[in-house]
C-alpha cells in the first residue's frame, strides 16, 4: 500500500513538473523535428533514386529508400531518447537530492519503510521516463512518416483528420520498449549514485552541475559515437542506449567498428531488394546496394 | 483544553548537534519534555536545530534521543509517534498543497479532513489548489502548522507556528494548538503567549543550551540582568563569555520585553 502511495505520488510530481516536459519532450520534439526538415531537408526519393542505374524498376527504388528512411528514422530515435533520457536525470538528481530530509522524516514516522519508499520512488521514476520516450517515439513516427511519405487530411465528423500514406513503425518494438525500461533503470541508478554522491561528500553547492552530468556525458559520448568514431566508445552505457534503441527500431547489425551515422549506411550495404517481375526483355534480377548510399547500385542476373 | 498529565516522553542526552563544517550550534543539551512545552529563545539561538534533531533529521549529531523509552536513532515506520511543521520535510514537490497533504497524511496516518478545515477556516481555500513555493510565508506558515496537527501524532513539534501570521491568525493558530490532544513542543522567540499557556512548561534556549523547565508565570515573574545576582534562579552561560542572569529582584522584567530577539538589546544598554 505505501508503496503504490509513494508511486503515485512521484509519477504525480515528475509528470506534471513542465521543465521535465520542455527538456525531455518538446525540445527533443525540436531537435526530432530538424533531423526531419533541416538535415535532412535534401534526403528526397527524388535524389535517392538517382544512386541507382537507369531502368532499375520502380519497386526495388521504394523498397530501397523504405529500407534507408526506416535507419535513418532509428538513427535519430535512437539518439533522441538517449538525450530525453538524460534530460530527465536532470529532474531526478534533483527530485532525490531534494527528497533526502522527507524521506529521512516519513521512513521514521510513516508506515513507509525505506525499502517501500525507494521501491515506490524507483517504480515511478522509471515509468516518468518510460512515459516521456514513448511520446518521443509516437512523434517520431508520426513526424519522420509525414515528412518521407506524407497523409492526406480527411474529415472526420467536419473535423480534418490526417491519414498517414505509411507509417515508418519500429520493426522490434518489443526490443524497443525493453530497451527504454532498460535504460530508465540505468538512468535513475546513475541519478541516485550522483545525488548521494553529492550528499555524502557534503558538497551541496556541486548540485548544479552534477544533476547535468549525465546529460553531459551522455551528450558527449553519445554524440562522440554517433558521428566522430566508432570502437570502444560504444560500450558506454549511454551510447549502448542509442545503439540498442536504433538497432532494435531498425531491426538492423550494429558495426561496432563505426560511428552510428555511417552504420546508417553500411547496414545497407549488402542488403538485397528482390523483386520479382516480367518484363519482356529483361530477366529477373536481384539489385544489391555494394558500397553505400553514395557508391553504385550492382544488378546481378539471376539466371 | 484538553491537557493530559504525562510521564517523561522525550529526553535529551548530552545532545551536540550542528550543520557541516561548522561548530556545533547545539552545545551539550541535557533535558527532559514532560508535556506541552515551549522552547523559548532570541533568533539564532538553536530553536530550529533542536527541532531537527528532535525529528532525527539534523546534518550532525552526538548524543541520545530517547522518545517514549526508544532510542530515537533506531525509530523507523512509527506513524502517530512524531510530527513536525518544519519546511524541508514538506518541500519535496511542486504538487498542490493538497496533493502534498494527503500523500503526507496518507501515510503517517492522518486526518486530511481535518487539515483541509483548518487550512480553510485559518488559512484560505484555495491555498489547497497551489503548491507550497507559491504561498506567501504566512499561509505556508498555516499549512505547515496545519500538517503537523493532522498527522494525530502523540508529539507534535512545531517551530516558531506564528512566524509571519497576522495577529487574528495568530489566535486562531494558538486555539488550534491548545486544542490539539497530543503533546506538543512548541519553539517561538515570542512572550506574547506565556500568559496564555500557564499549565504549559518553559525551557529556555540561549546560544546552544537549553534551561529549564520553568512554569510560564515563573518566567514571567523573572528580571535579566548581565551582573552577577544573589538570588539568581538561572544563570545563562554565553559564547563569548560572561553570565547573563534571571532573578526575581534585579534587572529588566522579561514581561517587559516581547520577543526574546530583544534579550541581547536590553543586556547592552544596561
Amino acid at each position: 500500500m505505501a508503496v503504490g502511495r509513494v508511486y503515485r505520488f512521484y509519477l504525480r510530481s515528475i509528470l506534471s513538473d513542465g521543465l521535465l516536459w520542455f527538456w525531455a519532450v518538446a525540445f527533443m520534439a525540436f531537435w526530432l523535428f530538424m533531423g526531419a526538415y533541416v538535415y535532412g531537408a535534401r534526403i528526397t526519393i527524388e535524389e535517392f533514386s538517382k544512386q541507382f542505374p537507369e531502368g532499375t524498376p520502380g519497386t526495388i527504388i521504394d523498397e530501397a529508400w523504405s529500407k534507408f528512411i526506416l535507419h535513418y528514422t532509428a538513427g535519430w530515435y535512437g539518439s533522441i531518447a538517449l538525450f530525453s533520457m538524460s534530460s530527465v536525470t536532470i529532474g531526478l538528481v534533483q527530485y532525490i537530492y531534494y527528497s533526502t530530509i522527507p524521506i529521512r522524516y516519513l521512513t521514521k514516522y510513516s508506515k513507509a519503510t525505506t525499502n517501500k519508499f525507494y521501491t515506490g520512488f524507483t517504480l515511478a521514476a522509471i515509468t516518468g521516463i518510460v512515459v516521456c520516450i514513448i511520446v518521443l517515439l509516437v512523434i517520431t513516427i508520426l513526424l519522420y512518416s509525414y515528412r518521407f511519405y506524407g497523409a492526406e487530411l480527411k474529415d472526420y465528423h467536419g473535423l480534418p483528420v490526417p491519414v498517414f500514406k505509411n507509417l515508418i513503425l519500429p520493426e522490434n518494438p518489443i526490443g524497443v520498449l525493453a530497451t527504454t525500461i532498460a535504460s530508465g533503470v540505468l538512468m535513475y541508478f546513475i541519478s541516485s549514485t550522483v545525488a548521494l554522491l553529492v550528499i555524502v561528500l557534503k558538497k551541496p553547492r556541486a548540485l548544479g552541475f552534477a544533476s547535468f552530468l549525465p546529460y553531459i556525458l551522455s551528450f558527449g559520448l553519445g554524440m562522440a559515437g554517433l558521428i566522430a568514431t566508432g570502437g570502444r566508445i560504444h560500450f558506454s552505457p549511454f551510447n549502448i542506449i542509442l545503439l540498442l534503441n536504433y538497432h532494435y527500431y531498425a531491426n538492423t547489425i550494429l558495426i561496432l567498428d563505426e560511428p552510428v551515422t555511417m552504420m546508417w549506411r553500411s547496414g545497407l550495404e549488402g542488403s538485397s531488394f528482390r523483386a520479382e517481375y516480367t518484363v519482356a526483355s529483361t530477366p529477373r534480377l536481384d539489385y544489391s546496394i555494394r558500397s553505400g548510399l553514395n557508391g553504385t547500385v550492382q544488378e546481378t542476373e539471376r539466371s | 483544553m484538553n491537557q493530559q498529565v504525562r510521564k517523561v516522553t522525550i529526553k535529551l542526552i548530552d545532545i551536540y548537534a550542528g550543520y557541516r563544517h561548522g561548530e556545533f550550534v547545539l552545545r551539550g543539551v541535557n533535558t527532559e519534555i514532560t508535556g506541552d512545552t515551549i522552547i523559548l529563545g532570541p533568533n539564532g539561538s538553536g530553536k530550529t536545530t533542536l527541532m531537527r534533531t528532535l525529528l532525527g533529521v539534523s546534518v550532525s549529531k552526538r548524543g541520545k534521543i530517547i522518545i517514549d523509552g526508544v532510542d530515537m536513532d533506531s525509530t523507523r515506520g512509527s506513524p502517530n509517534l512524531l510530527s513536525g511543521n518544519l519546511p524541508e520535510l514538506f518541500m519535496l514537490s511542486r504538487l498542490p498543497v493538497k496533493h502534498v497533504a494527503k500523500f503526507y497524511l496518507d501515510l503517517a496516518g492522518g486526518d486530511y479532513d481535518y487539515f483541509k478545515d483548518l487550512v480553510s477556516r485559518i488559512g484560505e481555500e484555495k491555498v489547497l489548489s497551489r503548491s507550497l513555493h507559491e504561498l506567501s510565508t504566512g499561509l505556508r506558515t498555516i499549512v505547515l502548522d496545519a500538517l503537523a496537527l493532522a498527522s494525530n501524532a502523540k508529539h507534535v513539534l512545531l517551530d516558531e507556528p506564528f512566524e509571519s501570521l497576522d495577529p487574528a491568525r495568530r489566535v486562531a493558530v494558538l486555539s488550534e494548538i491548545t486544542r490539539s490532544k497530543s503533546t506538543k513542543i512548541m519553539s517561538t522567540h515570542t512572550t506574547w503567549l506565556l500568559n496564555r499557556l500557564g499549565d504549559w512548561s518553559v525551557h529556555l534556549i540561549v546560544e546552544g543550551l537549553v534551561y529549564g523547565p520553568l512554569k510560564p508565570r515563573e518566567l514571567l515573574d523573572l528580571k535579566i540582568s548581565r551582573k552577577p545576582v544573589e538570588d539568581a534562579v538561572l544563570s545563562l552561560k554565553l559564547r563569548l563569555g560572561g553570565e547573563v542572569y534571571l532573578s526575581k529582584t534585579t534587572g529588566t522584567p522579561i514581561s517587559s520585553i516581547d520577543s526574546l530577539d530583544k534579550l541581547y538589546e536590553v543586556l547592552t544598554w544596561q
